[in-house]
């Protein structure tokens, strides 16, 4: 039995050879089916992503099983007529393991630390648990897998600091004030920029949009799609004590808040904090205006630059996260190497012997004082039993490790004779059911925090 | 039998305190689960051995123990331990941590030093009125060291995001606006605490220290009250928010200082 996957990500294919090789969701089933009906492979899952394609096997030999995917991506983008072979890389066993840990984490992707991954690998996981290409190993792998990403989600900082600009807007934001919500924002001019952060900002709680423009028609076309209000550009300064938040992108070639402008809003503001964006070039707010008391400025450099550290920041977390994957990639080999015929056997002749001994003992006092001879002649028979009983057991489990569900009878006569449970047995694994209820999750590197 | 019990657990706790530091300074260095979990365990031992200190003492002189040098020190560090407990059980904040057990072992290591047999006391003290004012001084003086210590946060996050710089106390710290809150909150709960505390010292020595108003003490911490009054006017009444009367905190618990500095002049705020 063997873990194997294969696959091209953003790393090793350019986007036309990744558009090449997707499985879009109707097709998915189909294409699982197909998979497993190759001769050495068992189980599979396909995780397919704009950024991402890889298919996931489990197969009783790697050389077999390496070879069914290749026949398998062979045949899904014969059509598209472009040659893949130079793009995939493959890995098996601990590597293949290891891998899937890594990118449900979200350490393999474009921007490490994004959120979707792992609801897109949940969703693969389903698709595949739906049409029944997975089966034991892969029902725990993944399982696992998502208490993985799970847990460098929760245990590191990998996600927690903005990696794009509007997001880092907020992030400063809530430096300043506790929470967003009841607070405003003014929007100073129009841009795509100054609107997607003041969408974030909403999101994030903010009420109140005030929206000003030399163009005041403009400026009332986009409150509707703020919900907010429009201001007349003439008097705009006068209305900004009202907002906590201001950000400024004017097409304006010289500065449209000055300091004395601002110390008079601050007056007006009693003092209560403002934080102020200034996203044009040139800039639109004195940089003076930054040694008002209580007043925070940040031009758009100075969000880049928190932006980079930002990202420094999820880099150093991703070696905490390492050492979390391979905890679990230690606990799940532990759950493989169960599975192995070999030891199974043992397990299986160190119960059978127990058992013997056990019974022997019981019934020794009934049987009063037996001699050598006698002893040795019950213990040739009871052995005798024990060995007969199992010998067609032991030699099919052996002939059937070379076959590709041979785990499968490994795993059940561990359960039938119940070999885990005198040591320490597996958790039990949950109802598969439970996968099912995820948010369906498109797009694997969005700005995700 | 009771006396040692309070030495041992008082260095229990001493221990609990100072192993929970190094862990909330590791956390707030860099976020882990397990780190956070050792931190509080650590914190709430401490204070259940502090706790136990007390009893002991409690139980060895058979009144609260709350009138020599050390027991003082050792109950305004207890007060703060318990401030602090309840903070992070309220808010969830952690990262403050760091800075207030360096206060609270401080407190004790002080305490320490002052340290003697509860039954040496002079009946001069042994008062239900000065036992009602020592009461009030724990909490009060362990008020304000909160606020002292959530206004120097405030000062380096206000700086941080002033000089546009990303650092490890830029990502740690919580907003102005909590620290802010944070350190007002501390000002306005200590502040009733003070009044007590001059009210009942006026009420205690008027027949006996009738010219008490001349005492060194008196006078300084009326100066700490005045202070702080002045704090909360110009923060809810006036538009000083944030790093302005951050400073003035500061101006307040540095007179603080100066009011444990005339105990060497008075001539009845002697323990013992």
């Amino acid at each position: 039995m063997h873990i194997l996957v294969s696959g091209l990500s953003h790393k090793t294919a350019p986007v036309e050879v990744r558009e090449a090789l997707t499985f879009p969701e109707h097709t998915l089933g189909e294409a699982l089916t197909s998979l497993t009906s190759y001769p050495h492979t068992n189980e599979a899952v396909i995780l397919s992503t704009c950024n991402r394609t890889e298919v996931y096997t489990v197969a009783s030999d790697i050389e077999g099983g390496q070879g069914d995917i290749a026949k398998f991506l062979n045949s899904c983008h014969e059509a598209k007529g472009c040659d893949i072979t130079d793009y995939l890389y493959q890995h098996d066993s601990l590597g293949a393991i290891n891998h899937l840990f890594r990118v449900v984490s979200s350490l393999d992707s474009m921007i490490v630390g994004e959120a979707q991954i792992l609801g897109q690998t949940k969703e693969a996981y389903s698709h595949a648990f739906e049409v029944q290409t997975t089966n034991l190993i892969f029902n725990r792998l993944f399982r696992q897998a998502f208490a993985v990403g799970k847990r460098v989600r929760t245990e590191t900082d990998i996600g927690e600091n903005a990696v794009s600009i509007s997001y880092a807007a907020v992030q400063l934001a809530k430096k300043v004030f506790s929470d967003l919500s009841g607070k405003s924002v003014m929007l100073v001019g129009a841009g795509k920029m100054s609107e997607l952060t003041a969408k974030h900002l909403q999101s994030n709680g903010v009420e109140n949009v005030l929206i000003t423009n030399r163009n005041y028609d403009k400026a009332v076309e986009m409150a509707k799609t703020f919900n907010g209000k429009a201001v007349r550009f003439d008097d705009f300064t006068d209305e900004m004590a009202a907002a906590d938040i201001v950000i400024s992108s004017t097409g304006a070639p010289h500065t449209v808040i000055r300091k004395d402008a601002m110390k008079k809003v601050m007056s007006k503001r009693r003092g209560r904090p403002i934080f102020l964006i200034d996203i044009a070039v040139p800039r639109d707010i004195e940089a003076d205006v930054n040694n008002v008391e209580n007043v925070y400025l940040y031009d758009i450099d100075d969000l880049q630059s928190v932006v980079d550290s930002n990202i420094e920041e999820r880099t150093r977390e991703a070696k905490e996260a390492e050492t979390i994957i391979k905890q679990e990639l230690q606990e799940f080999l532990s759950w493989v190497s169960s599975l192995e015929v070999i030891p199974t056997i043992a397990d299986l002749r160190r119960v059978a012997e127990q058992i013997r001994r056990a019974e022997l003992e019981r019934v020794g006092t009934k049987l009063g004082e037996l001699s050598a001879e006698e002893l040795n002649a019950v213990n040739t028979v009871t052995s005798g039993i024990i060995n007969k009983l199992l010998h067609e057991p032991m030699i099919r489990l052996k002939q059937s490790a070379g076959h590709k569900e041979g785990y499968l009878y490994v795993d059940s006569l561990r359960h039938l004779f119940a070999l885990d449970e005198d040591e320490e047995a597996p958790p039990k694994q949950k109802a598969p059911e439970q996968v099912k209820n995820m948010s369906p999750i498109k797009n694997e590197y969005g700005t995700g925090r | 039998m009771e006396e040692k019990l309070v030495i041992i657990f008082f260095w229990l706790a001493l221990m609990a305190y100072a192993s929970a530091f190094i862990f909330y300074v590791y956390l707030f260095i860099q976020k882990r689960q397990l780190t956070s979990y050792l931190a509080t365990g650590l914190v709430l031992l401490g204070f259940a051995f502090h706790t136990a200190s007390f009893v002991a003492g409690w139980r060895s002189v058979g009144h609260i123990p709350v009138e020599g040098a050390f027991e003082t020190y050792f109950m305004i560090a207890w007060s703060m331990a318990l401030i602090y407990i309840s903070l992070e059980w309220l808010t969830g904040l952690k990262v403050i941590g760091a800075w207030v057990l360096p206060f609270i072992i401080t407190l004790m290591g002080i305490s320490w030093f002052r340290y003697e047999s509860a039954e040496r006391l002079s009946p001069v003290v042994q008062n239900s009125w000065v036992i009602m004012h020592v009461s009030v001084i724990f909490l009060s003086y362990a008020g304000f060291t909160m606020a002292a210590a959530t206004s120097v946060l405030y000062l380096i996050q206000q700086r941080q995001l002033k000089q546009r710089r990303v650092t490890l106390f830029f990502r740690r710290l919580p907003s102005l606006e909590v620290l802010d809150n944070l350190s007002s909150t501390a000002v306005s709960l200590s502040l009733p605490f003070m009044t007590m505390v001059i009210v009942t010292g006026i009420l205690r020595s008027l027949k006996q220290f009738p010219a008490w108003y001349l005492d060194p003490i008196v006078i300084s911490t009326t100066l700490t009250w005045i202070v702080y009054s002045v704090y909360l006017a110009l923060r809810y009444l006036g538009s000083w928010q944030g790093r302005r009367v951050a400073y003035v905190a500061l101006v307040g618990f540095a007179s603080l200082f100066a009011v444990e500095v005339m105990r060497s002049f008075t001539f009845f705020h002697r323990f013992g």
